[in-house]
């Protein structure tokens, strides 16, 4: 049997006397678009953090097809934290360049991630000149740098207008259906999230206190799941 | 490791400080040559001090040249610049959240760390090679090649084995710092409270306390001066002593580095 893409098991973190993130255990299958919901400050980002290993969990386990240690795992993973952020001075093909470089991946692989996300012709601009919006883009590009199996997505739509919204969209679906990438993409916008995902875990204060398929009505799940727990 | 090292390059031959580091190990020599030909003038230069002609108290040879000039390098200057970039590759990086994205590559954390440590190395290896090649360039045909060679080559190959030293220091802070400035405050404060603790316990040696001064050769200071002290002669304990330190200060930075939440 093929194991999941990404497992988490328990997986807690406290920061001082709060805690950010209680037990989480979650896992998404190989292929679907993972839908991570939560109001602001829920943990989402956190537990985003944990399973990349940028921090370390008070308690916990994190899988990615069957890998449990950090580097190899993170092998088959391309990922975007929040405001994606490269060296200003650098050029977008650049800054694109030395990611391929980090992973270990050859430098063609620079060209069409590019493409994909919309920049191949602001490529030799200096990243300290980019938009926003274009920033994410980046972003997205250098996630999406040498197809890997698993996508992690923080916020990806965040500071682009409604057409950048739509076209990353497109590029995510089209990700999953053609190289049947698996995508763990947070997010706050309902909206962004019904048209995109298969599935959608729900994180308020730090509990995984839903997991639905999309299909019926998210708000009214979202709403009562976390309103349950502010009450 | 080697694209890792290579991307680490990569960043830091574009960084203006590195490029400004270079400029400066050039920009010494030239000055100190054109300041030891401007004393020495057409061998009678007027200058006296205690009644006798500095020509006569200074060495002007090509060599002597690139002696000083190494101590204008290691002085206060380039452990400057050795601060300011070992601040932007990790207390920079980290608080610009550009670390970050290379800890979500399949990168192991001490790789990293012994990257950034390589290439800065490399980059002030090549500033010592600029130092001397250019003050024995300059300095050899105006003002002659007589001179302590052996001294300036040992004085060079030291400094690449202190400016190590420095680099770890360096780094050690920033792993807990956030920014370059810093790293920098801290790194000269220390340098400085360093060699306040090293001159009062000479002074200490002097009145006949031997224990201090059994104690001043195993500060950090000391070690970071082994370029300096090989002139005197050969002293393994300053090495030594360089070697243990730079040893636990990389020691506790890995430990740092691997431990650490990454925003």
């Amino acid at each position: 049997m093929a194991s999941d893409a990404l497992v988490t098991t328990g997986l807690s973190r406290r920061f001082g006397a709060r805690e950010a993130l209680r037990d989480l255990t979650l896992a998404v299958r190989p292929g679907e678009i993972y839908g991570f919901l939560g109001p602001n400050g829920a943990g989402k980002t956190t537990a985003i953090r944990c399973i990349l290993g940028l921090i370390a969990s008070d308690r916990g386990h994190v899988e990615i097809f069957g890998e449990s240690d950090r580097v190899s795992r993170l092998r088959m993973v391309g990922a975007m934290v929040e405001t994606p952020a490269f060296h200003e001075f650098l050029s977008g093909v650049e800054n694109l360049e030395l990611s391929a470089r980090y992973a270990g991946l050859t430098l063609d692989v620079v060209g069409p991630a590019l493409e994909s996300a919309g920049l191949a012709g602001r490529g030799d601009d200096l990243v300290g000149t980019y938009s926003l919006g274009m920033r994410q883009r980046l972003g997205l590009a250098r996630a999406i740098l040498g197809e890997p199996k698993l996508l992690i997505l923080d916020e990806p739509t965040n500071g682009m207008d409604p057409r950048g919204m739509a076209e990353v969209r497109e590029l995510l679906c089209r990700l999953s259906a053609d190289r049947g990438t698996t995508i763990f993409v947070s997010s706050h916008l309902l909206s962004e999230v019904e048209k995109m995902c298969t599935r959608v875990g729900i994180l308020d204060q730090g509990v995984l206190v839903a997991e639905s398929s999309v299909g019926g009505d998210l708000e009214a799940l979202y709403l009562s799941s976390t309103e349950a727990r502010s009450t | 490791m080697t694209p890792i090292i290579e991307a680490e390059w990569a960043v830091l031959r574009r960084r203006s400080s590195a490029k400004a580091m270079w400029v400066a190990s050039a920009v010494i020599p030239l000055l100190v040559v054109l300041g030891y030909r401007s004393l020495m003038g057409d061998g009678d230069s007027g200058l006296q001090f205690n009644g006798q002609p500095i020509d006569q108290l200074i060495s002007f040879s090509g060599p002597d040249a690139a002696q000083f000039s190494l101590r204008a390098r290691n002085f206060f200057i380039i452990p400057l610049f050795l601060f300011f970039l070992s601040g932007q590759t990790l207390a920079g990086e980290r608080s610009t959240h550009v670390l970050r994205e290379q800890l979500v590559r399949p990168v192991s954390r001490t790789h990293l760390l012994l990257s950034k440590v390589a290439v800065l190395w490399a980059w002030s290896a090549v500033s010592i090679l600029l130092n001397l090649s250019i003050a024995l360039m300059i300095a050899t045909p105006l003002l002659g090649s007589d001179g302590p060679w052996a001294e300036i080559f040992i004085g060079h190959f030291a400094t690449l084995y202190t400016d190590l030293g420095l680099i770890v220091f360096g780094m050690l802070i920033s792993a807990y710092a956030r920014s370059a400035a810093t790293v920098v405050v801290f790194g000269m404060i220390s340098l400085g409270a360093d060699w306040g603790v090293r001159l009062g316990l000479s002074g200490l040696g002097f009145l006949g306390v031997e224990s201090a001064s059994v104690f001043g050769r195993f500060m950090p200071g000391t070690g970071l001066n082994f370029w300096a002290s090989i002139e005197e002669g050969w002293h393994p304990e300053v090495a030594v002593c360089l070697l243990v330190w730079t040893g636990v200060m990389a020691l506790v930075l890995q430990r740092r580095v691997a431990s650490m939440d990454v925003p």
